[in-house]
């Protein structure tokens, strides 16, 4: 397909006394756009989270073009300029502009020059459609703006793969569409994305490979049509089988 | 955000390099005065020479002296330099005066040093001495044993008469005797013998916390929070001269007069002396050397006259 | 009421007297509160900072006994200069330091030794004002910055302590106004400042309300100010409440400021759905008819 971007071995990862993640393996080829599905708890949002090392894995391996970034003498702040993440919550910085906010990143981390940063900040923003916007501060914009203007700053990076940490989850009905159709055009562009979501359509519609995680294992992988229309496994069936009923 | 920082980071600097540059300990630019006592010069001047050389603290030929500059009319603080007034040293553009400068200036006319005057809380006074920052105190202060286990103390300089404050209207104005001021409430300046040993000798007194400054103390005795406040003569005769309704009870000579175990412990109460550091013995020869000079009579005098140039307001 | 009449003509009398000293001693106060505060807030924000770098589980070992000996000794500061009262602070250090050396340490100057106090003073408070803003900024914005490969110091300089600083203003104001009145304290060092003239006058003549009165009218004025300018600063740091729209729409319709107020409500002009509708009409014409 592609080359693999991201390969993770025997993943696993406690708080505590709590498994969340148990024995994960899974491999990340570029242009894949894959969508983790699962119920609360079943530890997809941690997943997410251990690629990019936000949380540390307990044990295991994260190879990114075969190097392991899991371990002591690494720099996660530069493997995370690669890897950028979409959050629930949106996290915008609140003391910056909408386009203070796309353009510091690229100023800081990838030290870019400050008009070559704010043109490609453009260029993100006018995909999507939150340029008019670029002088007003977070608070100042509707839920589904934010998550536009998170994707965008995500994307000023020129990340590797993008991750999605429940992206539509606290949207009104209205901006979820919004914000779907903003991902559909990176996944036509050839975006390298990884998805956790309840939207289940855009699961089905717009993912290369869906995983159904249960428990903090993986209960069953695949292409959309063998998940979503020919379910193995009997919990994926029970999983599926609450949506089929809308 | 950057740029406020740092325009408030470089105003705070210059801020702090005006305020540290402008406090040079000011040299006194008054030079010494011609010596009233001429006596004392001629006596003294021998020991002149030898006296700057070898007295620790005074190689600069500077005295440095401490006071407080709120106690008239042992030292007060006035805005220019009338009746033989010496700027104070970390005040620019004040002046002290009263009986203690007046003594100082004394004491570096016969000696040829200069005067410099360094204000200080009162309760800072000993520390200040103890630790070189100062030369000596002339500050009022009585030679009890407690203050001479920290410090060496030159004097007398003069004899403080124990007396009590009341006001005309109060049921205590006409007292002859300590024993007639019983049951009444009283307070006196913290860290004196007034307050230590005095007041706890009146029968059934009510004394206060005690007050943190001479004018605190008066305030209180004016404004009627107590009946009565112990204190010294030269105090006393300042406080009434300013306020008609205040009435002095002297009881000094007869038998109803605060009483000491011994002529020694009278004298550590009434006696007012001059510290200077444990162990510098020079220094305090050379000013028990002009003390020496002067008599009782004499010291009356110089009170008299440090009244009279008090400001009025 | 006559002794409220005697007590304006006082201070009037004592004002014509000793202006210059009162006003040489409110300068005194302002310096040293303006100074001492501003250097106790860059105290406060470097010890902030240090105590909040992160570190985990599997850090190399001298990292993380660096780390926490740096939180052990920020923590000592702050307990011992909040711990005790500033006066006993300042005589330690100003009379204890020469006399406990015999001499080898002495103090060049009285300012040096005050704006020191209390500036040590003030950070040990602001460190924990500093601290409780950076903790009580919500951890998203932390992922976040993290999210995009920013290091702990880029995040905290660019993102946390901004959002940080704007918490704590109410905090930096009171420290200030605080600091106006405690500089009193340090008298006990012999530094003169606006309250050391009201002893000095009253030693004088006695006047001992009229010289007070004159004291709390001279704070009082300078710690309003410092409110005023305070609040005005907080202010600024907000920004303004509405944003100019970027027009690259060639159909517009308002130019200029986008008043916030209106999005969402059934008079906003800009909405998507006017917007829209605008497009369609011009495209295919109205089917309602003219008004």
């Amino acid at each position: 397909m592609g080359e693999k971007i991201l390969e993770i071995r025997h993943l696993s990862k406690n708080f505590g006394t709590n498994h969340v993640l148990r024995d994960i393996d899974f491999t990340v080829d570029k242009g894949d756009v894959i969508s983790i599905i699962g119920a609360s708890g079943s530890g997809k949002s941690t997943l997410l989270r251990c690629i990019n090392l936000l949380e540390t894995p307990t044990s295991g391996e994260i190879l990114y073009h075969g190097q392991n970034v899991v371990g002591r003498g690494v720099n996660a702040a530069a493997y995370r300029s690669h890897v950028g993440m979409v959050f629930q919550s949106f996290n915008l910085f609140n003391n910056m502009t909408v386009l203070e906010n796309c353009m510091v990143g690229q100023i800081k981390v990838l030290k870019k020059h400050k008009e070559e940063a704010r043109a490609h900040a453009m260029e993100y923003l006018e995909k999507v459609g939150m340029a008019p916007y670029i002088n007003a501060k977070p608070r100042q914009i509707s839920g589904g703006q934010k998550q536009r203007v998170a994707i965008a700053r995500a994307l000023a990076m020129d990340p590797e793969v993008l991750l999605f940490d429940e992206p539509t989850s606290a949207l009104d009905p209205e901006m979820v569409g919004e914000v779907l159709s903003v991902m559909q055009a990176l996944a036509n562009e050839g975006m390298t994305m990884l998805v956790v979501t309840h939207e289940m359509a855009f699961a089905r519609d717009v993912s290369t490979h869906v995983v159904y995680m249960n428990q903090g294992v993986i209960c069953e992988e695949g292409p959309p049509s063998q998940v979503f229309g020919n379910p193995q496994r009997q919990e994926t069936q029970d999983f599926l089988a609450r949506f089929r009923k809308n | 955000m950057k740029k406020i920082l740092s325009i408030v980071l470089a105003m705070t600097m210059v801020l702090a390099l005006a305020a540290c540059g402008s406090s040079e300990p000011a040299q006194t630019t008054a030079a010494p005065t011609e010596a009233a006592a001429a006596t004392e010069a001629a006596s003294a001047e021998t020991t002149a020479a030898q006296a700057s050389d070898v007295i620790p603290g005074l190689e600069d030929g500077v005295l440095t002296v401490g006071m407080e500059c709120a106690y008239a009319p042992y030292n007060w603080m006035q805005m220019n330099d009338a009746n033989g007034a010496v700027p104070i040293s970390n005040v620019p553009g004040s002046y002290a005066n009263g009986y203690d400068v007046m003594i100082a200036q004394k004491i570096c006319d016969a000696y040829g040093w200069e005067l410099e005057i360094v204000s200080s809380a009162w309760d800072s006074l000993t520390p200040a001495v103890q630790s070189g920052t100062m030369d000596a105190n002339i500050a009022g202060q009585s030679m009890t044993a407690e203050r001479m286990a920290e410090v060496d103390m030159a004097g007398p300089y003069y004899y403080a008469t124990i007396v009590c404050v009341t006001t005309k209207d109060s049921p205590y104005a006409s007292a002859a005797s300590i024993a007639d001021l019983a049951g009444g409430s009283c307070t006196a300046q913290s860290g004196t013998i007034w307050y230590d040993s005095c007041l706890p000798q009146i029968p059934d007194a009510k004394i206060q916390s005690p007050a943190e400054t001479a004018p605190a103390m008066i305030m209180q005795l004016q404004t009627g929070t107590v009946d009565f406040i112990c204190t010294d003569m030269p105090t006393a005769m300042g406080a009434a001269a300013k306020d008609e309704n205040l009435v002095i009870l002297n009881f000094s000579g007869t038998d109803g007069d605060f009483q000491f175990a011994t002529e020694e412990e009278r004298a550590e109460n009434v006696n007012i002396g001059i510290a200077v550091q444990k162990g510098n013995t020079a220094l305090k020869e050379a000013i028990d050397a002009v003390l020496s000079t002067m008599t009782e009579d004499d010291f009356n005098a110089l009170m008299d006259q440090a009244i009279s140039v008090q400001p009025e307001i | 009421m006559e002794r409220l009449i005697k007590l304006g003509q006082d201070m009037v009398l004592l004002w014509q007297n000793y202006s210059s000293g009162y006003l040489s001693g409110i300068r005194s106060t302002l310096i040293l509160a303006v100074v001492a505060t501003v250097i106790g807030c860059i105290i406060g924000l470097i010890c902030g900072v240090l105590n909040t770098i992160p570190y985990a589980k599997n850090d190399p070992l001298p990292k993380r006994f660096v780390l926490k000996l740096i939180r052990v000794l920020v923590r000592v500061y702050v307990e011992v200069f909040r711990g005790t009262p500033m006066v006993l602070q300042a005589v330690f250090i100003y009379y204890g330091l020469p006399y406990f050396t015999s001499n080898t340490v002495q103090w060049p100057s009285v300012w040096a030794a005050a704006i020191l106090v209390v500036s040590v003073n003030t950070g040990a408070y602001m460190a924990e004002s500093v601290r409780g803003g950076i903790i009580s900024i919500d951890p998203g914005q932390t992922e976040g910055a993290k999210a995009i490969g920013m290091t702990h110091v880029q995040t905290m300089l660019s993102v946390i302590l901004p959002q940080a600083l704007r918490n704590i203003m109410p905090q930096i104001g009171n420290n200030f106004i605080i600091n106006v009145k405690d500089t009193s304290v340090m008298f006990i060092i012999t530094f003169t400042e606006f309250f050391a003239f009201h002893r000095y006058i009253t030693g004088v003549n006695n006047m001992y309300f009229p010289s007070a009165a004159i004291e709390m009218i001279g704070y009082l004025t300078m710690t309003l100010i410092a409110s005023i300018l305070l609040r005005w600063i907080e202010k600024w740091m907000d920004g303004s409440d509405s944003y100019d729209l970027v027009q690259v729409d060639p159909l517009t319709m308002t130019a200029g400021t986008y008043s916030h107020p209106d999005r969402g409500t059934p008079f906003d002009e800009r909405s998507k759905e006017n917007r829209e509708r605008i497009r369609q009409e011009l495209k295919f014409g109205r089917n309602r008819g003219d008004r």
